[in-house]
């Protein structure tokens, strides 16, 4: 423990909150006091330990097993669009006054590259849909609750 | 016209990802995507350094992420994503250590430590492995509040008051127990940092 009582400032001067003037003034104390040498040597090898394994850090397949355990199968783009269009389909007749028997829900890809799960990108409905009335497929604003699928 | 622009990377770097959080929320997953790579390496470090187990620090890592994805709509400051997740993250730790109600080290008041520690040699610093796992270990002898503030402060850089807000402490408690932390980490890591005073 430093008796000189700056540790706080000697943690904020490596944590690089402290800066400028107050920072020169504070490596000038620590070059001339022994007690605060000692405990920036430490502060400095604290956070260079940390860092150090924080550069080591692997985490290539979390982003996998996040999407395995809320039970996404990955899906073609070819098949996504399939789906994407019947959704329009459906969508369509229910703007023209039909109404289906049961809530659905859609899943689709926004990309290959980085598939989401189905709980994570399902369509509510009642938002976030891509389905632009009269254009076809385009994400667009989200739709008025008036288009519920549930009865 | 006056443009106004960051004055440093930092902020920068702060109004893109207040810009992917905002996005995320307006459910854009490939925004969201993105901030689980800008941040799952953080994420799983800090459980680790709460949990000391890498499957549970994994599975601790996912849950974080599912409720960071489902509670996304209610964080009002897109700026303060990482401290919100972190705080998720803090959440999901401490209920699994209850879960659990393992071996977890007991807290000291760290006064045996007060004696004075000599310095330690920068130059023998080894960026190995060895060291590596020494370190680790030597933060698994500390009690899990403890290694997370010392976690939360070395390595993910937040500010006192903002690890006293996750952690519901006083700030003078975090001060304290980060003192201590760091005093029973040193006297473990000195004889494999060399030096002198």
């Amino acid at each position: 423990m430093s008796r000189c009582g700056r540790v706080e400032q000697l943690d904020a001067l490596v944590t690089g909150e402290v800066s400028g003037a107050r920072a020169d003034e504070l490596h000038r104390h620590a070059s001339s006091c022994s007690v605060c040498r000692h405990e920036l040597r430490w502060l400095q090898s604290e956070r260079a330990l940390f860092a150090q394994r924080a550069a080591r850090d692997e985490v290539d397949d979390l982003w996998q097993q996040l999407k395995a355990r809320t039970g996404h199968t990955p899906r073609k783009a070819a098949v996504a669009r399939v789906l994407m269009g019947v959704a329009a389909t459906v969508l369509l007749v229910l703007s023209a006054g039909t109404r289906l028997g049961s809530a659905q829900r859609f899943s689709y890809d926004l990309s290959a590259e980085a598939p989401m799960s189905v709980e994570l990108m399902s369509v509510d409905p009642t938002f976030g849909a891509c389905f632009s009335p009269g254009f076809g497929l385009a994400c667009g604003p989200a739709l008025p609750a008036s288009f519920s699928l549930d009865r | 016209m006056v443009r106004l622009l960051p004055r440093r990377g930092q902020a920068f770097a702060e109004t893109v990802e207040s810009q992917l959080v905002r996005r995320a929320q307006a459910g854009d997953g490939d925004a969201f995507r993105a901030l689980f790579n800008r941040h799952v390496s953080a994420v799983r470090r800090f459980l680790s350094d709460v949990l000391r187990e890498k499957a549970a620090a994994d599975e601790a890592t996912q849950e974080t992420f599912v409720r960071a994805h489902a509670l996304l709509h209610k964080l009002a400051d897109a700026g303060r994503f990482r401290f919100w997740l972190l705080g998720i993250a803090r959440n999901v730790g401490f209920e699994e250590l209850r879960r659990k109600k393992g071996d977890e080290p007991l807290d000291d008041d760290g006064e045996a430590l007060e004696a004075v520690i000599p310095s330690p040699d920068p130059e023998s610093l080894l960026l190995d492995r060895e060291l590596e796992g020494l370190f680790t270990e030597a933060l698994g002898t500390l009690s899990a509040p403890r290694r997370a503030v010392l976690s939360l402060r070395l390595d993910h850089g937040l500010p006192y008051d903002e690890i006293a807000s996750m952690m519901n402490w006083s700030l003078q408690q975090v001060k304290n127990e980060i003192h201590r932390a760091r005093l029973q980490l040193r006297a473990q890591l000195l004889p494999h940092l060399g030096g002198g005073r």
